[in-house]
């Protein structure tokens, strides 16, 4: 934020606002532009630097967003820390509701071990229950060694992807590859779903 | 170093965090990884208030699930933010790292924090599977068989792990247990290592970058 003072106004003028600011737990430094002054507010909650609006030696009060903020970004507090917070307070609301409309089962009574079918299989192993029934199970190894093949390669990924910067047209097969993993497994997920139902 | 300067001395390393630019690129982090980390509170704290009325053993567990879900003031909620909560977290961090994917981030010096990012997508699975077995009604011991044969179909080491988890020749109580300790202790522990490490690999990155 810059303070402009005007035209004409003394060192000792400034000197003054620019004590005035300290005294709001603002930092700043006296810059000479021609014949007028400016007070660059460098640290401190800029806001309070408005209080100064009502000043005859102040002109105008100027933010410095702009190029400078968004090339550097926005300040973590209070900027990113209200987004946060927000954001938390709205997550917190997402979850209450689905708590609310869709609660988990009370459980059922413990009895026998029911027989393993596809439907008791949780969303997020679906995947890997379409992979198991894709493959043949003989050999048994065949299953969870593609499965363990496909994970490593996801893990690895940094050390295949040898590509350099955001060329979008070296990074093609890269990208292309990784959504065909992708699709790949909500294919076998849609298989497994699919067949439970 | 005295107690007061160090203390000085922290708030003033806090506050210089607070103050610092978050460069425009990493604003995405913010949806999906801010996302994550309060999950991951939410769920921390409602596994904690669960672990009050769970009873680890497989002729009360079922019971005290349904004790939690009819007889205990909110136990269906915190039950219901617990059991959503996993579900969530699942979705935000594979989306996170699809994001991180299809930016390209993952090179220059990042693998770490992939790898990491990884292994802690790969954590949630397994908490959330292992939260899945602790009701201990048909359904959770039935799928607790299924996925014990599974593993048994692993080579090599297949056949000892599946005896390790089960705990005896036998689904039971050792099984159950197993289960419990995983899902409250060891998992728990091992996913806030790798969030640690993970953060840790970030602010170094950020450290040298502004050095």
């Amino acid at each position: 934020m810059i303070v402009v003072l005007a035209r004409g106004t003394e060192s000792g003028e400034a000197e003054a606002v620019l004590e005035r600011l300290r005294a709001d737990g603002l930092e700043g430094r006296l810059v000479r532009a021609g014949s007028r002054s400016l007070i660059h507010v460098l640290r401190g909650p800029s806001r309070r630097a408005r209080r100064l609006s009502s000043d005859a030696r102040v002109v105008a009060i100027v933010p410095t967003s702009g190029p400078r903020v968004r090339r550097e970004g926005r300040r973590f507090y209070p900027y990113h820390a209200l987004r946060m917070g927000a954001g938390g307070l709205v997550l917190l609301g997402l979850l209450v509701g689905l708590a609310g409309f869709f609660p988990p089962l009370a459980g059922s009574e413990p009895g026998a071990l029911a027989a393993p079918s596809r439907a008791l299989w949780p969303w997020y192993l679906a995947p890997l229950r379409g992979l198991y029934e894709l493959l043949p199970a003989d050999p048994a190894w065949l299953a969870p060694g593609a499965a363990l093949f496909l994970f490593g390669l996801v893990l690895v990924l940094p050390v295949l992807d040898r590509t350099r910067g955001q060329d979008g047209r070296a990074r093609a097969p890269v990208l292309a590859a990784g959504l065909l993993l992708l699709g790949a497994f909500a294919a076998l997920g849609a298989l497994a779903l699919g067949g439970s139902s | 170093m005295s107690g007061t300067t160090r203390e000085e001395g922290l708030l003033r390393a806090l506050g210089r965090a607070l103050r610092a630019p978050v460069p425009p690129e990493r604003k995405g982090w913010f949806a999906f990884g801010w996302s994550c980390l309060a999950l991951l509170l939410v769920l921390g704290t409602t596994g904690a208030l669960l672990s009050i009325y769970y009873l680890p053993a497989p002729g009360a567990a079922s019971e005290s699930v349904r004790f939690l879900m009819r007889e205990v003031a909110w136990g269906w909620l915190v039950r219901g933010l617990h059991r959503w909560g996993s579900t969530l977290l699942l979705v935000f961090a594979t989306l996170q790292l699809l994001r991180v994917f299809l930016a390209g981030r993952y090179r220059g010096g990042r693998a770490g924090n992939w790898v990491l990012g990884v292994l802690l997508l790969l954590l949630s699975v397994g908490l959330a599977f292992t939260g899945e077995l602790l009701a201990w009604d048909a359904r959770s011991s039935a799928l607790a068989a299924a996925a014990l044969s599974g593993t048994e179909s692993i080579p090599i080491v297949g056949p000892a792990l599946a005896h390790w988890m089960r705990g005896g020749a036998e689904i039971g109580t050792a099984t159950l247990a197993r289960a419990h300790a995983a899902h409250a202790l060891i998992l728990p522990w091992l996913a806030f290592l790798l969030l640690a490490l993970n953060l840790w690999l970030l602010a170094r990155r950020r450290a040298r970058r502004e050095a």
